[in-house]
């Protein structure tokens, strides 16, 4: 119970950080949120340590296994283009709550197929999409199903076909290109083992490129520092070389600095830009940076970022009173901020370090109890679970 | 639904030849089914047809209408949509103000954006041109609703980088007047950044050290209204670095308004609280081999001003120890 207690005493100091005092707009906003958020801490403190909020687990499996297991209403529909996302959210979040989904392997694996086998689409009888494709492989990596029907040659080329000549990707034919697309793009080559020289020419150089004055990457060259793109950015250099070499690839400094400034005092949690809002969701992009800085330079191991700080805003703030995890308090819960909140706390709950003899290996090592399984940092997966798909297909022919 | 199309619907195209191929995942296990509305799920079976028939028409134009009506994200029906215009001989102007309407309907639809783009590259293989005041008439608008919209700025880069508008009169305006409404809001410095900096290195010498004075002093001025505001500083660092400029110009600047710093001892410290500053001017200390003063503000950091990240501080205190020939960037 030693952590309880260092919670609650982050939680005193939290509660003490000054207001802004400013009157912009975006401080009348910062205000709104952070101020009900500070007495609400209050009143948890008044209850006493013993009485800091836990994980309730039980609640997000009901919500989590409520959704996968049953048709959804009918304003689902906004998510038409994302059935391989529902997919990963729902199976991820549950799997990260250590639930047994064995009985449904089965099922969850044929409904992804079902989207593509050369580069999934959102839906059936859609064009298949670097994102879409991502989300149904990882939904796969998880299974350990139906890992023979996808076509890695008929993958490959297609993703060839998506490569701009200036090492980003465009996202589907005629699609956008960001570093959304280039991580999704190299998670799918390294998970099916097809990353070849061709694939991966001047990818660095471009991923280099999205890093902005302010030290955090934008979604391509010159756009805002954005966690959401710099998690992308950074993870997809960490799949193109091992995370050690990332000091050659960008300003590790300023990065470091950018994804330290991102924590919010009063709240705890993350925004994804600076003078933006705390959210849920950014203990996943933001916090996930914090493991591979973490790899990168084991020097800077809980110095970056307040794990204990962060855990405060997820188990006070971001969780639903009937189940599911949410952006902030006021917020209903969805099954994208439930993953990804899971996968921050799974974040704060383990140590990460490189293994000497496979670069895309990491020991972790649980700094307490862990309430979630730990996730494998680049891929957003259980740990371990990329590699097994990985070795799986490096022994096919392709 | 844009105005256009209103005057349109479905049923006055035949679609008797069509056979419509159905979401057929009612039959199967699938899992993560949609309870879909009747009319969207006829509008899928064609959409599905229409492409397996590769069918570039005027009801398929309207198709993907009221698919993206119901369904922004569907980006199949915007990829369709795209090779139809491309193919059949649509108006591109009536095309844009479709977008336009859709843009201001949706206005968190990031997909339109994008296409906005493809049409205007399409306008433009064809030998005729767009009116860019319009285009940044309509992300003005789109702004003026978000002013931090992440995919209107985005697209206003990419105006920025195909009409060459580097440090043009109209986005030196737009983003001095977001910034003035809302000193705190970074998208506009990162706009104006972009704007004033994006084609550093390519320009003149003169136009380029021109340009830095200039937004050094912008920023200073915008950072003395509101010291605490990290976007003002990090502009200012960025060009600095940009520049490779030696920061320690900025010391004295940095200690009015830097906690602990001698100067700033005499101003209400507790009020004007800037953490940017602080840092600024503890690693400008670290550089000019001032380890101690720099020792001093990193660790009141800790202990006082920033508890919540005392680690992060008190590893910046014990590199001084290690390292003290880095560079200020
Ligand atoms: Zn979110």
């Amino acid at each position: 119970m030693d952590w309880k207690l260092n919670r609650f005493d982050t939680l005193v100091e939290m509660v003490s950080f000054p207001a802004p005092t400013d009157s912009t707009a975006t401080t009348r906003l910062q205000l709104e949120t952070e101020t009900p958020i500070r007495e609400y801490y209050e009143t948890i403190l008044e209850d006493g340590s013993q009485s800091m909020p836990e994980l309730t687990i039980g609640e997000h499996v009901n919500f989590l296994k409520y959704f996968l297991l049953n048709e959804l209403p009918a304003p689902y529909k906004a998510y038409d283009a994302s059935h391989p996302w529902l997919m990963y959210w729902l199976t991820n979040g549950l799997e990260l709550l250590k639930v047994d989904l064995s009985e449904y392997y089965k099922q969850i694996s044929n409904t992804v197929i079902s989207y593509g086998s050369a580069g999934m689409g959102g839906g059936m009888g859609q064009i298949p999409h670097v994102a879409s494709t991502y989300a149904g492989l990882m939904t796969l990596a998880i299974t350990g199903e139906n890992w023979k029907d996808i076509d890695r040659r008929g993958t490959y080329d297609w993703l060839m076909s998506l490569k701009n000549a200036d090492g980003s990707f465009k996202m589907h034919s005629d699609g956008e290109t960001d570093a959304r697309a280039v991580y999704c793009a190299l998670c799918v080559a390294r998970v099916l083992d097809i990353m070849t020289s061709e694939l991966t020419e001047n990818t660095v150089e471009w991923l280099s490129r999205c890093q902005t004055y302010e030290g955090g990457f934008g979604g391509t060259p010159d756009d805002e520092a954005h966690s959401g793109y710099t998690f992308c950015a950074v993870a997809a250099l960490c799949i193109l070389d091992s995370p050690k070499n990332l000091k050659s690839k960008c300003d590790l400094d300023r990065l470091v600095d950018w994804i330290s400034a991102r924590q919010l005092p009063v709240e705890g949690g993350f925004q994804g830009r600076t003078n933006k809002l705390v959210d849920g969701c950014y203990s996943h992009w933001t916090g996930g940076l914090v493991p591979l800085i973490e790899m990168c330079q084991p020097e800077y191991f809980d110095k970056i970022i307040s794990r204990e700080a962060l855990e405060n805003y997820i188990l006070c703030c971001c969780q639903a009173q009937n189940g599911g995890l949410r952006d902030k308090p006021g917020k209903s819960p969805d099954f994208y901020h439930s993953n990804y909140v899971l996968c921050g706390l799974s974040m704060c709950e383990n140590k990460y370090e490189l293994r000497p003899d496979n670069l895309f290996s990491y020991n972790v090592t649980p700094l307490k109890e862990p309430t979630v399984v730990a996730i494998d940092p680049i891929f957003g997966v259980p740990n371990g679970k990329v590699e097994k798909f990985r070795s799986f297909c490096a022994a096919q022919k392709w | 639904m844009s105005s256009e199309m209103e005057t349109e619907s479905l049923n006055d195209y035949n679609w008797d030849d069509i056979e419509s191929i159905p979401i057929k995942e009612e039959a199967s296990s699938a899992l993560c089914r949609i309870m879909y509305s009747e009319e969207y799920k006829q509008q899928l079976g064609y959409l599905r047809a229409l492409l397996t028939k590769q069918e570039y028409s005027a009801r398929a134009l309207l198709l993907t209408d009221s698919i993206i009506d119901a369904v922004p994200a569907h980006y199949t029906a915007w990829n369709y949509r795209y090779n139809i215009v491309k193919n059949i001989d649509r108006d591109l102007e009536r095309e844009l103000v479709w977008c336009q309407e859709v843009a201001y309907d949706k206005p968190k639809n990031y997909q339109i954006w994008h296409y906005r783009s493809l049409i205007i590259e399409l306008v433009e293989s064809r030998g005729g041109s767009v009116d860019i005041s319009n285009e940044t008439t309509i992300s003005d608008d789109m702004l003026e609703e978000d002013s931090k919209n992440y995919h209107v700025w985005a697209y206003r880069k990419w105006l920025v980088r195909r009409y060459q508008l580097f440090r043009d009169n109209i986005e030196d305006l737009t983003t001095k007047k977001m910034i003035a409404l809302d000193v705190r809001n970074n998208s506009a410095w990162s706009h104006r950044f972009f704007v004033m900096l994006g084609d550093f290195g390519e320009t003149r010498p003169e136009t380029a050290s021109e340009t830095v004075e200039q937004e050094i002093g912008f920023a200073k001025i915008m950072i003395n209204q509101c010291p605490e505001n990290p976007s003002a500083w990090s502009y200012l660092q960025g060009i600095y670095k940009l520049a490779k400029k030696d920061l320690l110009a900025e010391k004295e600047f940095c200690e009015l308004y830097a906690v602990g710093a001698g100067k700033s001892d005499q101003r209400s410290v507790e009020s004007r609280f800037s953490l940017p500053a602080t840092e600024l001017l503890a690693r400008i200390y670290e550089v000019s081999q001032d380890n101690s003063k720099a020792s001093s503000l990193y660790s009141i950091l800790g202990s006082k001003y920033d508890p919540m990240r005392r680690n992060y501080w008190e590893m910046k205190r014990q590199r001084l120890d290690s390292a003290n020939s880095a560079t200020v960037s």
